[in-house]
């Protein structure tokens, strides 16, 4: 009788597992590391968007993450796909300043760069070179 | 001989974890059973809308208007593609959310507003009476039953009108745009600010253009610790340097890019202008302008999402930019 109680309740999770499991849409891996300025000081705060560069041949679904004391970490299911990336990297100071919560922009414009990632978990650093 | 009277042990310990194992196997059922009913409702309202912008268009010949804003004479002079959305703004009225409203079976609501008076952006610029009140009232015609934030007492809207796409910055990207292009400014969509958009006008093919989206960034009253929000009938926030359109969002990133905003978390008035998501897995719905409905998935290529986005682009879906 146990045995069979046994079965049952395996049964009972492989119908669950089955009919929970499976992600649409293609592999995404983790990405994160460091963001500082030109200078070397990290960015207290703003955002980074990676998107797949369509125009050399990349496509997939874009990512973006908050930027927290000049680090960033993207999870599996934000996470990119790999291969030719543009990045564009928002600065912003951290100090509140009126209605803005994240403070004052570090730059006139987005810093923006392109890059070769891998098909696997990995870190990049930055550097924001744009004034 | 024995004689045998009621259970043994093994013998309930077998019922009770059988009956254990069905209620297991239930209860994730009837809350993906309610889900589903959600959405459906949710789904419905999207449709209504797209409908109603439809009707408008039947009786104007153009899609309602974004939001209408005005300039100061002295910027007007100097008004170009690049600072529109930034300088010299002056007294924001009318968003197309209240402008369909006789569409909608909300004759009433619609009378009660004064169109000649300037109307609420966000609550820190509040308009003239009676708009300013009225911004403050709810309708759940324009609320997803899936978001907590779509309560009777909350001006929450889930529904923005597309108002263009594109890469964050660079060609195609926000003509005009504020807060390191974190609240952006698209003119190549269908409901923009001041725009007057006719069906023909749409030459991409309605079916391949969205019209208006699922959203889960209106800036609500408990988003932000000094109280600032928007509504349902928000028409653009227009105070320059922090400027952003409430009631309509562009195609910029993907779809639920941002999992939250609120307080601790991201500023939503920094999201809801360039993100379309909400809390159905997976995606989020769009009215398209042939007034279908769809649910579009948030892996889908950022590219190819753009693109429906924009009502003139003249590329086929999922085409090359090159």
């Amino acid at each position: 009788m146990a045995q069979a109680t046994a079965l049952l309740s395996l049964f009972a999770v492989i119908v669950v597992q089955a009919g929970c499991g499976g992600r649409d849409g293609p592999e995404r891996y983790t990405l994160s590391g460091s963001i500082s300025m030109s200078d070397g000081k990290p960015v207290p705060a703003g955002e980074i968007n990676f998107e797949p560069d369509h125009l050399a041949g990349n496509s997939g679904p874009g990512s973006m993450v908050q930027i927290k004391q000049g680090k960033y970490s993207l999870s599996a299911d934000q996470g990119v796909v790999g291969g030719k990336y543009i990045v564009t990297i928002s600065p912003f100071d951290g100090v509140a300043f009126g209605e803005s919560i994240q403070g004052k922009p570090l730059s006139k414009a987005q810093h923006v760069e392109n890059i070769d990632l891998p098909s696997k978990n990995s870190t990049h650093d930055f550097k924001v070179t744009t004034k | 001989m024995r004689i045998r009277r009621g259970f043994t042990l093994v013998e309930l310990l077998v019922v009770i974890a059988i009956i254990g194992i069905l209620v297991g196997l239930l209860l994730p059922a009837v809350q993906a059973a309610r889900e589903a009913a959600r959405r459906m409702q949710c789904s419905n309202n999207v449709k209504q809308i797209a409908l109603a912008c439809h009707n408008y268009e039947g009786a104007f010949r153009s899609f309602a208007a974004g939001g209408i804003v005005s300039y100061t004479p002295a910027a007007l002079a100097n008004l170009n593609d690049s600072n529109f959305c930034r300088t010299g703004l002056d007294r924001t009225q009318a968003p197309w959310t209240v402008l369909i409203l006789p569409f909608l079976e909300d004759t009433n609501l619609y009378n009660r507003f004064d169109f000649n008076k300037r109307f609420t952006g966000s609550s820190n610029i509040p308009g003239d009476a009676p708009n300013a009140v009225l911004f403050g009232l709810n309708n759940a015609k324009f609320q997803c039953p899936s978001d907590p934030n779509s309560q009777s007492t909350i001006n929450n809207s889930n529904f923005l009108g597309v108002q263009g796409g594109g890469p964050t910055t660079g060609v195609g990207g926000p003509p005009c745009s504020t807060q390191l292009a974190q609240r952006v400014f698209f003119k190549s969509g269908v409901i923009y600010a001041n725009s007057k958009t006719r069906m023909a006008e749409i030459t991409d093919g309605t079916t391949n253009v969205f019209l208006i989206g699922e959203s889960r960034y209106m800036p609500t009253p408990n988003m932000r610790s000094d109280g600032f929000h928007a509504g349902w009938a928000s028409s653009l926030k227009a105070d320059n340097a922090f400027a952003v359109p409430l009631t309509f969002a562009a195609a910029v990133l993907q779809i639920n890019a941002q999992r939250e905003c609120g307080i601790g978390i991201a500023d939503c008035f920094n999201f809801v202008s360039r993100v379309f998501g909400s809390r159905h897995t997976g995606g989020c719905h769009f009215g398209l302008c042939d007034g279908s409905v769809q649910f579009v998935s948030q892996s889908i290529d950022i590219t190819t999402y753009r693109q429906m986005a924009n009502r003139n682009d003249g590329l086929p879906i999922g085409g090359s930019l090159e």
